[in-house]
């Protein structure tokens, strides 16, 4: 294991909720230590395996401050984004139509299926 | 460290710096007009009626007091994602990293695409092993008749490595099935003669070289449509992310160029240039589908990989057998996906001169970022995207270059110059 990094940043630019969704994307390959020290955070990784530790720190503020621009750009569209996001989930995946005419007719239904049966036989057979 | 690259320039309006002294500045809904430095500072200062290009910006919707705002809406609403109705392509994995589906699997899969509601599907059987023959067959069979019976239109395509035996070929050409050759390029030496394969999915290698040769070897086989795809070790760092992306800028000029005598088409470019995010090749969810060996559904191909290369479960949707499109929203990892794909709420996609034509897949940020949404000025397809369209939108003034467009069917009536 390569020799923690560490850096002290403004609380200002990285939010906690940053540094956390960060370090989650670093999962397993490091550890992440936060403190608090007055305005500032004190951040050190230390690489899991191979990993170089000053590199996997870089990693993390760039993905921190990339989360933190993320959610000013979330809360200045908030309003555009939610109402794409939630009309999608509330009614963006309908099922496609049931096939009338097995509807009205059972017999065309059952037609089908055999009809199947006998190609799902042959592929079987060719296995 | 990394720096930006893109080369903003500052303005009323999302707008990107293509060399030569050319600016393209976009419209709201993906109008975009190439204009010269000295028109976009005046642009930029303030133009007043009756200014000429004061007309041809406010045709892009840029000039808000111009603007129709009805016909902005409608155009944003039709190329958005509220207008999408279900996935176009779903890919079934026949056999793969030493797995082979059963038939009765294909036939499950091809019910849940037929499930879907999206009136034209597209589907492609993958056979990485060349040991699926019986479920593809299946499978081309049976969505061929399914699609009879519902009236409903399909495309279906067959990738393998190996070209398909003369009767297999046979059956497929039967079925209306084009063969998908899927070839990589880690040196300079083009493919001889892939004859018989209508497209091509190439994966670009560390040391894919000469571009235009491979361009130039694939119209001579009589290919249609070309995917290139970067091989991992180009994603996993922005210098191995930039070989790719120059790689396939300048294969895309050279298809541009040779358009009058070959019919070979950029399929990733051809579905940027769309602006519609449901004909991005590989946009989990909202382009694709794809079902693996065992019948376990997931939200992209890629999504399928990273489960098959890295056990990353996250992109498992369900089982096919059991799974109903209509509850997918219900799986944990929908709504974050479908999150991830709001371009809007994206730092830089925001403010970027190809919001309306770009959509990076989720699960291809997680690969090469480790999250669902990248961070984009180290993202190795951001790069390849803004390289591609970059080749595009440089040459707007180029004839050659629109013919090439309109021959592909892109809509160029949204571009001006």
């Amino acid at each position: 294991m390569s020799r923690p990094a560490s850096a002290t940043i403004p609380k200002s630019v990285y939010p906690r909720a940053s540094l956390a969704a960060a370090a989650l994307t670093l999962g397993r390959r490091a550890r992440v230590g936060l403190a608090a020290e007055g305005r500032r955070w004190r951040v050190e990784v230390s690489a899991e395996g191979r990993g170089d530790a000053a590199a996997l720190l870089g990693e993390l503020l760039n993905e921190a401050l990339s989360h933190s621009l993320r959610a000013a750009a979330l809360k200045a569209e908030k309003p555009l984004a939610a109402a794409v996001a939630g009309r999608m989930l509330a009614r963006g995946f309908p099922a496609a139509p049931a096939d009338p005419l097995e509807q009205l007719e059972p017999q065309v239904r059952l037609d089908r299926a055999e009809e199947a049966a006998a190609l799902l036989d042959r592929a079987r057979r060719a296995a | 460290m990394s720096r930006l690259r893109e080369p903003r320039v500052p303005g009323p309006v999302p707008a990107r710096a293509l060399g030569g002294g050319k600016v393209l500045v976009a419209g709201p809904t993906g109008r975009v007009a190439l204009l010269t430095e000295d028109e976009h500072a005046a642009f930029a200062g303030g133009l007043r009626e009756p200014d000429p290009l004061r007309e041809r910006l406010a045709a892009l919707g840029v000039i808000p007091e111009a603007a129709e705002p009805e016909a902005l809406a409608r155009a944003t609403i039709e190329s958005g994602l509220l207008n999408w109705s279900g996935p176009v392509t779903h890919v079934v994995v026949v056999s793969a990293r030493g797995r082979s589906m059963v038939p009765e699997t294909a036939k499950a899969a091809v019910d849940f695409a037929f499930s879907t509601p999206r009136p034209t599907l597209f589907l492609e059987f993958v056979d990485e092993d060349g040991n699926g023959w019986p479920a593809a067959w299946f499978g081309a069979a049976y969505a061929r008749r399914r699609a009879e019976w519902a009236g409903r239109g399909l495309a279906l395509s067959y990738r393998s490595a190996a070209a398909p035996a003369r009767e297999r070929d046979e059956f497929l050409r039967g079925h209306g099935v084009a063969v998908r050759a899927a070839l990589k390029a880690d040196g300079a030496a083009p493919p001889a003669g892939e004859r018989g394969a209508a497209r091509a999915r190439v994966t670009i290698g560390p040391g894919a070289r000469e571009p235009e040769a491979w361009v130039d070897a694939l119209s001579s086989a009589g290919v249609s449509g070309v995917e290139w795809v970067p091989a991992p070790e180009l994603t996993s760092d922005p210098s191995g992310a930039r070989r790719f992306a120059d790689f396939a800028g300048r294969a895309l000029s050279r298809l541009i160029d040779a358009h009058e005598t070959s019919d070979l088409r950029d399929e990733l470019a051809i579905g940027l240039l769309s602006g519609r995010p449901w004909e991005i090749r590989g946009v989990d969810l909202v382009e694709t589908l794809a079902y693996a060996p065992d019948g376990t559904v997931f939200s992209s191909e890629e999504g399928w990989a990273l489960d098959a290369d890295r056990s990353v479960g996250i992109f498992r949707l369900g089982h096919v057998s059991t799974l109903r499109f209509a509850d997918l929203p219900s799986q944990p990892v929908v709504p974050a996906l479908v999150a991830a794909l709001a371009r809007e709420a994206q730092p830089l996609c925001a403010s970027c001169a190809y919001r309306s034509y770009c959509l990076i897949p989720p699960s291809v940020h997680f690969r090469a970022q480790g999250s669902l949404t990248g961070r984009l000025p180290d993202s190795p397809r951001c790069a390849a995207h803004m390289a591609l369209l970059d080749v595009v939108f440089s040459r707007l003034n180029d004839e050659k270059c629109l013919k090439a467009l309109e021959k592909w069917g892109v809509d160029i009536s949204r571009f001006t110059c």
